[in-house]
């Protein structure tokens, strides 16, 4: 039994080449060097997955994990990860969702799930208070996300079960294929869809009564819980804000900056952006506010499309990223037709933010003339035109001619086209970028270039920036802005926190704070510069999985267009991040992170992280 | 006083839930509360709560009078000293508001917190509100 609290002390390891099904404990020794969810993904797949295997292959391994945090009292605390090798960019990938399934997995007795192997046959796992089995999945494959998380609950004659699965996009390995959560929370990025589509496991349902989540030190717990319930009624944007707009608020405030991504980024002002803003989303779509586990902030929305051609729909969202994604980034000016295509992705699995974005991609390249009419599959792909952009999705989906390869993402998509269309693939290292500028913040610049995910707005974060703590046309100071970001942001990941609350603890720098609210918890007693190592620990670990699959320096680099074209119109007309620009903030951020000038972890930096066998294997 | 619902204002946090298990025992249990948290589908989730009845079933079912009403916060309270297990309380509760204890073995119910309910003052979106 842990002696920590905050945990079940439990791994379930499911083997779905062998069908078997085996529970491991966690080691003092382990929780104590990489305390949760982001620590624990990191250190499962660097030390189980050997390099530079197929992401498809049955090598590859899907680790579900949570944090201490989860299901605890401490609010705004739902997250569960999602950790794989990411078959868009061929590294290291970590995807969260909210929704209850994180709690409920350790309400079941497990703080996590190792998924190996693959299965010939489709099937789907169920645990449940201490037990797990794995069940025919063949009358399931196929089905749209609802339409399998409504069959689960049917066939174990229980509403309660909280349901992970993938749609039809992940079992034919679109590469953006997503995790959905309870219907409507995406652990979206990279891929990790597609990954369990290739294992053949469509869905994991769990219902847990019976596990209690113990906490260190109870009165601390609700201190801090009491703390956060405070800080949250007493700041207007997570008090009224947050219910009201969720996200969305968000487009307006970059359209008002200039720096919302809009047709494919060849701008960044949105002449109808106040058709699909958050004002938008009140007047067209919102029905009722909806939340996450334990989180009072209620930031999601239950919408349905009162009036038009796609009147009746209903669906969970639109949040910000699919706005700019289904929305700006392609031009479309009708925030129901946005909503449309966010149901439809959802209720496919496909990631909305790289599937937007892969649209735009091919938006553009038709208006260019460099795809026809008759390449696109008879489609009309003008930036705008919203039943283009929805049959473009169906085509993705179905692996239809041309949208076989966009399925595979902007990056590889412009390989096998040539014709210079790489100019036009907004991704890094493979993933596409979210809705936060490169060339409007030179913290986000640094950011999206040397992040482990690629092209994610959630290791290194906009908001102190937009805020005006930091001059975003300014790149001195940003490595230092990057790395003090980047820190905070993996604690969040590791002990599992949401992105929405991060300002209680701080965004900038690890604190006291974060110390108190890991040591509350779990009893670790950590101090603040162990804090700092365990991000560093778990960052460069992250790395070194990349650096392993052969990237380095080379890699930490941004879309063309970022690079070479200034944003033209706005209030940040004029502003990109040049390569010598984006070069030196690279040098300086190697340096305050001990790695070579190529940008790999030096071996003094990972054995003073006590992270030795990395070290033998990087520089043997 | 007594709780009141509004279920259209509900969110499906279990923030409810959670702090109820929480306040009783120090950990989150889902099987272990008094307000209990019904999850439905992600759009629709219901709570189950003590309406404090005027003849309240429960009392009037109880062989051993355990079940008294307080005079300050006129909550229905089990006194786990007279309480003997028998359940026969849990049958009568025509809403499923009351709980025998996993580990004492004793009826468990709401008390409304002695007149400061956790899940009331926790309920952001106010789906949980007192009512005199």
């Amino acid at each position: 039994m842990l002696k920590y609290g905050g945990y079940c002390g439990r791994f379930l390891r499911v083997d779905l080449t062998a069908k078997k099904i085996t529970t491991e404990e966690l080691t003092e020794e382990f929780v104590k060097k990489y305390v949760g969810c982001n620590g624990f993904g990191a250190a499962i797949l660097y030390n189980e997955l050997p390099a530079r295997i197929d992401p498809f292959s049955a090598a590859n391994k899907v680790v579900v994990a949570t944090g201490p945090l989860t299901g605890t009292v401490v609010p705004c605390t739902p997250k569960v990860g999602f950790f794989t090798k990411s078959p868009l960019t061929g590294g290291f990938m970590d995807s969260y969702a909210g929704g209850h399934f994180g709690a409920e997995l350790k309400f079941a007795g497990f703080d996590g799930v190792i998924i190996e192997g693959a299965s010939e046959a489709p099937t789907w796992l169920y645990i449940e208070d201490g037990q797990a089995e794995l069940r025919d999945a063949s009358k399931l494959w196929g089905l749209s996300v609802p339409e399998t998380e409504a069959a689960v609950r049917r066939d174990l004659n229980n509403d309660a079960v909280h349901v992970a699965s993938i749609g039809p996009a992940g079992e034919q390995l679109v590469r953006f294929s997503c995790v959905m959560v309870d219907m409507s929370h995406a652990a979206g990025r990279g891929g990790v869809g597609a990954v369990l589509g290739s294992k053949k496991l469509k869905a994991i349902a769990v219902y847990g009564r019976k596990n209690p989540i113990p906490v260190a030190d109870p009165e601390a717990v609700l201190a801090l819980a009491e703390k956060i319930y405070q800080h949250i009624q007493e700041t207007p944007s997570l008090a009224t804000g947050m219910p009201k707009y969720g996200t969305t608020g968000a487009l307006k405030a970059n359209q008002t900056s200039g720096i919302l991504g809009t047709r494919n980024w060849q701008s960044e002002t949105f002449e109808h952006a106040s058709s699909i803003d958050g004002d938008a989303c009140l007047r067209e779509l919102f029905e009722k506010n909806l939340a996450c586990f334990q989180c009072p902030l209620r930031c999601t929305h239950f919408s349905r499309i009162k009036e038009g051609k796609y009147a009746g729909t209903t669906t969970i969202g639109p949040q910000y990223e699919t706005m700019y994604s289904l929305g700006s980034v392609c031009g479309l000016t009708d925030i129901k037709a946005v909503a449309k295509a966010n149901e439809y992705c959802n209720a496919m699995g496909l990631d909305t933010i790289s599937a937007g974005v892969t649209v735009a991609f091919a938006m553009e390249l038709y208006e260019r003339g460099i795809l026809s009419y008759e390449e696109l599959g008879g489609l009309d792909l003008t930036f705008g035109n919203d039943e283009g952009l929805l049959a473009a999705l169906e085509s993705i989906v179905a692996r239809r001619g041309i949208y076989k390869l966009l399925g595979e993402g902007t990056k590889r998509a412009a390989e096998v086209l040539g014709r210079e269309t790489y100019k036009y693939a907004i991704n890094v290292k493979g993933l596409e970028l979210a809705g936060h500028s490169v060339r409007g913040y030179k913290g986000m610049s640094l950011g999206y270039a040397t992040s482990t995910r690629g092209g994610s707005h959630q290791d290194m974060r906009h908001i102190p920036e937009r805020a005006g703590l930091f001059d975003r046309r300014d790149p001195s100071g940003k490595a230092q802005l990057n790395y003090d970001i980047t820190s905070t942001t993996t604690i969040r990941d590791t002990l599992n926190y949401c992105a929405m609350i991060e300002d209680v603890v701080g965004r900038v720098g690890i604190t006291e704070k974060h110390a108190e609210m890991v040591n509350a918890v779990t009893g670790l007693n950590l101090s603040v510069n162990e804090v700092q190592q365990l991000a560093d620990r778990i960052w460069n670990l992250e790395r070194a999985f990349n650096v392993r699959e052969g990237m380095s320096r080379k890699d930490d680099v941004l879309p063309y267009r970022f690079m070479h074209e200034p944003i033209p119109e706005g209030p940040s007309e004029g502003m990109y991040c040049p390569p010598e620009e984006l070069e030196k903030m690279k040098d300086e951020l190697y340096e305050i992170r001990g790695w070579t000038r190529d940008g790999i972890p030096s071996r003094d930096k990972l054995l003073e992280l006590g992270l030795d066998q990395v070290a033998e294997e990087l520089w043997p | 006083m007594k709780l009141a619902y509004d279920q259209s204002k509900c969110t499906g946090c279990a923030v409810c839930a959670s702090v109820c298990s929480f306040r009783l025992k120090g950990l989150v249990h889902p099987g272990g509360t008094r307000i209990k948290f019904a999850y439905v589908s992600p759009t629709d989730s219901h709570v189950i709560y003590c309406r404090q009845c005027e003849n309240a079933p429960c009392a009037l079912a109880c062989p051993q009078g355990a079940i008294q009403k307080d005079g300050k916060t006129s909550a229905w309270v089990v006194d786990a000293e007279k309480c003997v297990g028998c359940g026969l309380c849990l049958e009568a509760c025509p809403y499923g508001a009351i709980r025998l204890d996993t580990e004492s073995g004793k009826a468990d119910k709401c008390d409304l917190c002695q007149g400061d309910p956790a899940c009331v003052k926790h309920c952001l979106a106010q789906a949980l509100t007192v009512q005199d």
